[in-house]
């Protein structure tokens, strides 16, 4: 639980989001897992938009309001003391080439440092009769202004946002593979 | 400061006059090169857009965004905003380039953009709510203009009278007086405008708003909004074809590219471009757009005509190109 304990680091770290833009650079992160699964088996257990909550470990419910259309929102619950939450929408949806893109429009830093974040999660065939899932996400820093607090500069949000993703990814692996 | 191996572009109007009249074929006009900042690499990485790929890398500061290339193609500049600092770079009679020099500026240079000649360098200091300048020739401030807040995108007219300032904080756009280096008048934009263009046709300034998904057209006789026109989620940077008839946006978070009729106002396509298209701008050859694709590392290649995706030529991590990042038209 990487990103259990990175929430809880964050959560004490007390300290408001200015209103303003974002930092100078854009971060970027690409996680990808290999699983021994056809692209439909794993298409049929991540394909759903509100799905989230079937296979990442941290996220307790994913209910969204609109199923897979854009524009549909779904609320993230976490496993973390307090339950924190906040609010996906689907930007895009891909069904044929098992791929959807999603934003976060708004998050307390305190619980994912991040702003301005998208990310596409997609399910590639890796021609070997399984599976490449790659999660790719783009966000700027959890602190807006120049010269960040270190537990909300570029390195911290990059290492909340991979703590997901692998946590996510390397459970995702674990069910499916597990499954005969 | 000597620069032995080759002159100076800026040295003077009419160096920079007769650079505009060279034919192609010319020895100082070589292909044309595009000049993508590529922030996960410090480096620009230079493409040759005839043989579509990159000729050569060059490292430069530290996660480097804006750039402007200088009429003539000889001198190039680039922000790195991590490293507080712009580059310059040149291009030598071998067409090798060789970083000259880094020049400190501000807390957050972002968006760097040229008067017409070259002679003056203005700066965009996204932390400090000034525009700094820069004499070309000398590499020295020479004055700072108090803008709105977090400037980013800026572009000037062809005469070279005004620069234009997109303040992203500020829901604004400065116009500055460039006899002066004052800021004249505050125009009103959208939410978060970020890229500038200025089109001749009108004339009237295209305006991308990044939180409110639009474009504002702004009529530079008045200097008010005339029209919003809706794009798609998170545009960046707008291109505008010579003869006014069409207009490219980007969107970053939509990752396409939304193309709208520049004289009815229609939109015409929005096209699957990349992950998180940026930078835009239409190569000498007046047919194909050229856009950064930020998630993808690749220069993508639109052409203008067929409005379809035509080519992806690999650059360097996280490309960025915000800026006027082909030298500017010779005409």
């Amino acid at each position: 639980m990487k990103f259990l304990a990175l929430a809880t680091a964050v959560v004490c770290a007390a300290l408001a989001a200015p209103a303003l833009a974002h930092g100078p650079t854009r971060q970027k992160l690409v996680e990808t897992v290999e699983i021994d699964r056809p692209v439909d088996k794993v298409w049929a257990v991540i394909g759903n938009f509100d799905a989230l909550a079937k296979w990442h470990p941290v996220v307790a419910s994913s209910a969204a309001d609109k199923g897979n259309e854009e524009g549909s929102t779904r609320i993230l619950v976490l496993r973390a003391p307090g339950a924190p939450s906040f609010a996906e929408v689907l930007l895009k949806y891909d069904g044929a080439g098992h791929s959807y893109k999603y934003e976060i429009p708004k998050v307390d830093p305190k619980i994912l440092p991040v702003n301005n974040y998208t990310a596409t999660i997609s399910v590639l065939d890796n021609g070997k009769g399984g599976s490449t899932v790659e999660w790719k996400g783009a966000f700027y820093r959890g602190y807006m202004l120049n010269d960040p607090p270190p537990e909300l500069n570029d390195e911290s949000s990059v290492a909340a946002v991979k703590g997901v993703y692998r946590a996510g990814l390397d459970n995702l692996k674990k069910i499916l593979e597990a499954a005969p | 400061m000597s620069h032995p191996a080759f002159p100076p572009l800026a040295k003077s109007s009419a160096f920079c006059a007769a650079l505009f009249w060279l034919a192609p074929g010319a020895p100082l006009s070589a292909e044309p090169l595009a000049y993508v900042t590529a922030q996960g690499a410090d480096a620009l990485s230079i493409v040759d857009l005839a043989q579509g790929r990159v000729v050569e890398t060059v490292k430069i500061g530290k996660k480097p965004a804006g750039v402007a290339v200088a009429p003539g193609g000889l001198r190039i500049y680039a922000t790195n905003p991590e490293g507080r600092s712009f580059s310059v770079i040149e291009r030598g009679p071998d067409g090798r380039h060789r970083v000259i020099a880094e020049i400190a500026c501000g807390a957050g240079p972002l968006g760097i953009a040229l008067d017409p000649a070259g002679a003056r360098i203005f700066v965009a200091d996204w932390y400090g709510n000034r525009v700094h300048v820069f004499d070309a020739e000398r590499l020295r401030e020479i004055a700072e203009i108090a803008v709105g807040q977090s400037p980013a995108g800026m572009a000037t007219d062809p005469e070279g009278r005004f620069l234009f300032v997109a303040n992203r904080e500020s829901d604004s756009v400065s116009m500055v007086d460039l006899a002066t280096l004052k800021s004249v008048a505050e125009i009103a934009a959208g939410k978060a405008p970020f890229g500038v263009t200025y089109d001749p046709h009108g004339p009237r300034l295209l305006v991308a708003n990044v939180q409110s998904g639009d474009v504002s057209v702004i009529d530079l006789a008045t200097r008010r909004e005339t029209r919003r026109l809706k794009v798609r989620s998170f545009p960046y940077a707008i291109a505008a074809t010579s003869d006014g008839r069409r207009i490219f946006v980007t969107n970053q978070h939509d990752d396409s590219v939304s193309v709208v009729d520049g004289e009815t106002y229609a939109e015409l396509k929005t096209i699957a471009v990349c992950g998180y298209p940026e930078g835009a701008l239409l190569a000498p050859d007046r047919r194909s757009l050229y856009i950064a694709c930020w998630m993808d590392d690749v220069l993508a290649r639109i052409d203008v005509e067929s409005l379809e995706l035509v080519d992806k030529i690999a650059v360097a991590a996280s490309p960025r190109a915000f800026g006027q990042f082909i030298a500017p038209d010779a005409r």
